[in-house]
């Protein structure tokens, strides 16, 4: 399920060249989890506002200082990582291991998370459904697309939002190293497939799914971690439609 | 009718225009040319409002050029949008941009505002790309189909920032030439150029930009020769 959420929005990160964000967004998330760890809060609700807080901090760091997002997004991302672990250290009966929320971890999972993450899958579909040409032609290039008047700033802000919130849920599933692989993979393989977006998106989601269940059948037969089998699984997709691409242009 | 009166703009310390002023009539073909570094584009984005004004002051048809732009959508050929052909967009798309304006949330275009984006990819002789990729595009052609969306406007003003970048001579005389077409229909044109060799066959009035303005001619027969002295001038 975490992978469909994220997929979808997966073309879009991909077009919009802002993978750098995903990267970095779940590593921020890191510092929501220890505060959360911390403070014993509600890890979804607190990595959200944390995540949340954080996209408002770039935005409006690089809306009034005229900084690239990019070089904003990244400071605050090893800020954040640093501050995660400062945390973590001062919680000194602290147990759970580290590792699981880099490399995810299935386990961790309870029913809570299973509404999250179909409430998500619906937001993402609203959005997408409801400002469909406004994302397309923002993702296209904002700053033409302002003059146009489309609301592009506010489109930036809510794509920013909804990529936060999928992936401050999705982080502790799908592993902070993890969810970038999730979220640019299939935008990358779907696009490499077909070039009309409304099909990207499906096959996105659609590539992104198989390859979750396959990869946890795998990782589940052969005893191996889950997360890593499945960015594998999503590689080898990619490197296939790579070829596909190859013998798809060759024909034309 | 544009007019600029006073018009000087700094960042910081630097000036980068000082004390504009001049009309461009409706129906104008204006070429705006100077060296790098002159202003043109600065000029060009004061008067589309992407830039604020600081001192001197622009009007539109008697108004205050904000607000002719609260009621009204300018036509704009930016300057290296050719940068980004590489997105999955099909010409159609990217015509019917120009037709978002006064569309209320949720924008959906009616059969009005298609047909108005196939008429002006018509008018430009390129209806049979519409439902092509931007990507299988040549550089003249994408220029083309940001032509058709500026003409998709409405707009009596089509402002142009350095149009001929990306484009081939022969594409390039091409496009000038639909450029005049547009401009017998009574389209005021503002081009933003570094290419005056060419332009200055199809355009109506020249603009000498080096931070003030240095001339203000109708083009003639001497107007390379004028040109030419301008820039050697100007370096």
């Amino acid at each position: 399920m975490s992978a469909i959420s994220t997929s979808l929005l997966s073309v879009f990160v991909t077009l919009k060249k802002i993978s750098y964000m995903s990267e970095a967004l779940s590593h921020i998330s890191f510092a929501g989890i220890a505060l959360a760890i911390l403070l014993g809060l509600s890890l979804n609700i607190t990595s959200t506002i944390f995540v949340l807080f954080i996209v408002a901090i770039i935005l409006y760091i690089s809306l009034q200082y005229n900084l690239e997002e990019s070089n904003v997004t990244m400071l605050l991302m090893s800020v954040s990582m640093a501050v995660g672990i400062i945390l973590l250290s001062f919680k000194k009966d602290y147990v759970v291991d580290v590792s699981s929320y880099m490399f995810g971890n299935i386990l961790l999972i309870n029913k809570e998370d299973l509404y999250w993450l179909t409430a998500l899958i619906i937001i993402n579909l609203l959005f997408i459904i409801a400002f469909y040409r406004e994302i397309i032609y923002t993702v296209y290039h904002a700053s033409i697309a302002e003059f146009y008047h489309v609301p592009a700033k506010l489109i930036t802000v809510l794509l920013l939002t909804i990529l936060g919130i999928n992936i401050a849920i999705s982080v502790k599933i799908t592993g902070i190293v993890m969810i970038t692989a999730q979220l640019i993979l299939p935008g990358m393989i779907s696009l490499n497939i077909t070039r009309t977006i409304p099909k990207a998106i499906i096959i996105s989601v659609l590539f992104s799914a198989f390859a979750s269940a396959f990869g946890f059948l795998l990782s589940f037969h052969f005893n191996l971690p889950s997360g890593a089998v499945i960015v594998v699984v999503l590689f080898v997709l990619f490197l296939l439609s790579l070829s596909f691409k190859r013998l798809f242009l060759k024909e034309h | 009718m544009i007019e600029i009166k006073d018009l000087t703009y700094r960042i910081k310390t630097k000036t980068i225009l000082e004390n504009i002023s001049v009309n461009i009539a409706d129906e104008e073909f204006v070429a705006i040319i100077g060296p790098n570094g002159a202003g043109k584009s600065t000029l060009l984005k004061l008067m589309l409002n992407l830039l604020p004004l600081q001192e001197g002051e622009i009007f539109i048809n008697q108004q205050k050029h904000t607000e002719y732009l609260k009621s009204h959508q300018l036509a704009y050929l930016p300057q290296k949008e050719s940068f980004v052909v590489n997105f999955p967009l099909k010409v159609i798309d990217l015509v019917l941009m120009g037709r978002i304006f006064n569309k209320r949330h949720f924008m959906r275009f009616s059969k009005h505002d298609k047909d108005i984006a196939i008429a002006s990819l018509k008018l430009l002789n390129i209806e049979g790309f519409q439902n092509k990729f931007i990507s299988n595009l040549s550089g003249g052609e994408f220029q083309r189909v940001l032509l058709a969306r500026a003409l998709a406007t409405e707009s009596n003003y089509i402002f142009l920032d350095e149009p001929e970048a990306g484009i081939d001579k022969i594409g390039l005389a091409g496009f000038y030439e639909l450029l005049s077409k547009i401009n017998e229909q009574g389209k005021t044109i503002i081009a933003v150029s570094h290419d005056l060799d060419k332009l200055s066959e199809h355009c109506k009035l020249v603009v000498c930009l080096n931070k003030t303005m240095h001339c203000h001619i109708k083009p003639d027969n001497n107007i390379k020769q004028i040109v030419h002295e301008f820039i050697e001038s100007a370096k």
